[in-house]
Parts: structure tokens; C-alpha cells; sequence
């Protein structure tokens, strides 16, 4: 009898192993709240900006959430200003190029430093950001939210989804826009502030 | 600056000006003030943010709506300050004209 009920536990521990497998988050959400807001702050001008065509798949365990993987491309024709000149400046060739260059990217390699307390992760993802023609490789610190068993809450399907918060800052330098020009109106730094959910959903 | 109709002339278009020069002055202040006092650049939509309850995230809700600047503010500002001093040269050139008047 107890080497029955050993074996039936080994079966249970094999099977939810064998079944924990990583879950692959879509991010393109229907309901458009994926944004990315943008911040220059120089001596004569400050900018704010949203941008809201955000997509990209990322694999997520969480079970071991520093195995996190994935992609995540934002559509540059969708970064906008409430000021239609400094939209079309910003979308020009004198700037991100959006006809040229359609997409900015950040794909993830790694994780460092990873916390896991209760469904909330944090870590220092590591890695490559494309963006104005110009790859760099960058660490950026995330805050990664599991809500188990919430898809259905957002959209009626049943599944899981992933938040995903991140600050941090890059220099408009290091993409090859406008290098060392005009700093005293768009600051080199750049702050960005992503917010997105993806969806995984089940069936 | 020389206006044809003389003196009695002159005292109707410096009126009209300065006029002119407050209204735009009060106008550009006041739709600057009730249209949200913006202190950036004039802008044609406005963000809106509404909160996920599901994920928490705050997303933009992105509307049309006129918002003026500082620049449309400096740019009335501005036209009713040059009014103004076309009135004060139109005055200038009343006192001149009743001068030479008298002396003749």
C-alpha cells in the first residue's frame, strides 16, 4: 500500500513537471492599453509622447521566470505628440525615419537578479534593442506580474496573462539619432516607461 | 505715419486700435486660460488615461481636441502689442498735426 501511494506521488510530481511547461505571452492586445510613454527633458523643451502599437511574443515560466525569453516590437509610425508639427518632425527622416525604419525592437536574451515574491517577478533582463537602424545591446530592469487564470476576467477566453512594467533610460546617441545636435530642445536621454500585458491563452 | 482725414480722423483710428489691441490681448489670455492653460506648444489631441482593472495599466485614450500653447498665447499677445503702438503713432502724429496747425 505505501509503495503504491509513493509511486502515485512520483506520478503526480512527474506529470506536473512534465506539464509546467514555459507559457508563450502574446502581446498584442486588442483592447489598446500597451503603451510605451516617451520623455526628453532638455534645458529649453520638454516632450512627452505615447505609443500604443505594441506587439511580440514572450516565453514565460513561472515556475522559473528567469528563463524568460522573447520579443517585443513597438511600430514607430505609432509614437505620437499632442503637436502635429513635432509629430511629423519625429516621424521625418531627420529623426526615427518611420518609413525607413517601421519597428523598434527589444529582444530578450537573459535575466539577472531575479526576485520572485508571491506572483511578482523582478530581474535585470538583458538584452538587444533595435532601433533607428542601430542594434545595442542594453539591461533593463523589469517587473513581471503573473496573473494566473485572468485572460478570461479581460477578453471571456480562459488563460493566463503577463504584465510587464519597465523604466529605464536610453541615449538617442547610441541609435544614431541626431548625434550631439539640438540637446538644448530633445535631450540625448531618453526615458521610457513600458507598460504591457500579454495573453496566453489555454485551448 | 500721415492720415488724410486730419485729426478728428486720427482720434477714431487710435480708439479702434486700442480697441482692437485689448480685445485681442483679453481673448488670446482668456481662450489660453479656459481651454486648459497648456504650457507647452498648441496641441490638436489630448490623452486621456483609463486605468485596465483587470492588469492595472493605465492606457492613452487619444482625443481631438484644440488646446493652444504659449505660442498662440505670444502670438496675440504679440498682434495686440503692435496694435497698441500703432495707436501711440497715430496719436504721436495727431499731437504733430495740431502743432503745426496752431503755428500756422
Amino acid at each position: 500500500m505505501k509503495n503504491k501511494f509513493v509511486a502515485a506521488l512520483g506520478f503526480i510530481a512527474l506529470a506536473a513537471t512534465a506539464f509546467a511547461a514555459p507559457l508563450e505571452f502574446d502581446f498584442k492586445d486588442p483592447k489598446g492599453v500597451n503603451n510605451v510613454i516617451f520623455k526628453t527633458d532638455a534645458p529649453l523643451e520638454s516632450i512627452n509622447g505615447t505609443a500604443t502599437g505594441i506587439s511580440g511574443n514572450v516565453t514565460f515560466d513561472p515556475d522559473n521566470p528567469g528563463a524568460v525569453k522573447g520579443k517585443i516590437v513597438v511600430q514607430s509610425a505609432s509614437l505620437h505628440l499632442g503637436n502635429p508639427m513635432q509629430k511629423e518632425h519625429l516621424h521625418s527622416d531627420k529623426w526615427l525615419d518611420v518609413t525607413r525604419y517601421p519597428e523598434i525592437t527589444f529582444e530578450v536574451e537573459s535575466a539577472k537578479n531575479v526576485k520572485t515574491e508571491g506572483n511578482v517577478t523582478t530581474a535585470d533582463v538583458g538584452g538587444k534593442m533595435s532601433l533607428h537602424g542601430a542594434t545595442k545591446p542594453i539591461t533593463v530592469p523589469v517587473k513581471m506580474t503573473f496573473l494566473k487564470d485572468k485572460l478570461k476576467a479581460r477578453t471571456g477566453k480562459e488563460g493566463d496573462l503577463l504584465v510587464i512594467r519597465a523604466n529605464f533610460k536610453i541615449r538617442r546617441s547610441d541609435f544614431r539619432i541626431n548625434p550631439g545636435q539640438m540637446e538644448d530642445k530633445v535631450s540625448d536621454d531618453i526615458e521610457l516607461n513600458l507598460s504591457i500585458a500579454g495573453a496566453a491563452p489555454r485551448g | 505715419m500721415r492720415l488724410r482725414n486730419g485729426p478728428a480722423a486720427s482720434v477714431r483710428y487710435e480708439g479702434i486700435l486700442r480697441i482692437c489691441a485689448i480685445g485681442l490681448a483679453v481673448f488670446s489670455l482668456l481662450s489660453w486660460l479656459l481651454l486648459g492653460a497648456n504650457r507647452g506648444w498648441t496641441k490638436t489631441t489630448r490623452t486621456r488615461w483609463q486605468k485596465d482593472p483587470v492588469t492595472e495599466i493605465e492606457g492613452p485614450l487619444i482625443e481631438k481636441a484644440f488646446l493652444p500653447g504659449v505660442d498662440l498665447l505670444a502670438v496675440g499677445l504679440s498682434g495686440a502689442l503692435i496694435l497698441f503702438v500703432v495707436s501711440l503713432l497715430v496719436t504721436k502724429n495727431k499731437t504733430n498735426s495740431n502743432q503745426v496747425n496752431s503755428s500756422s
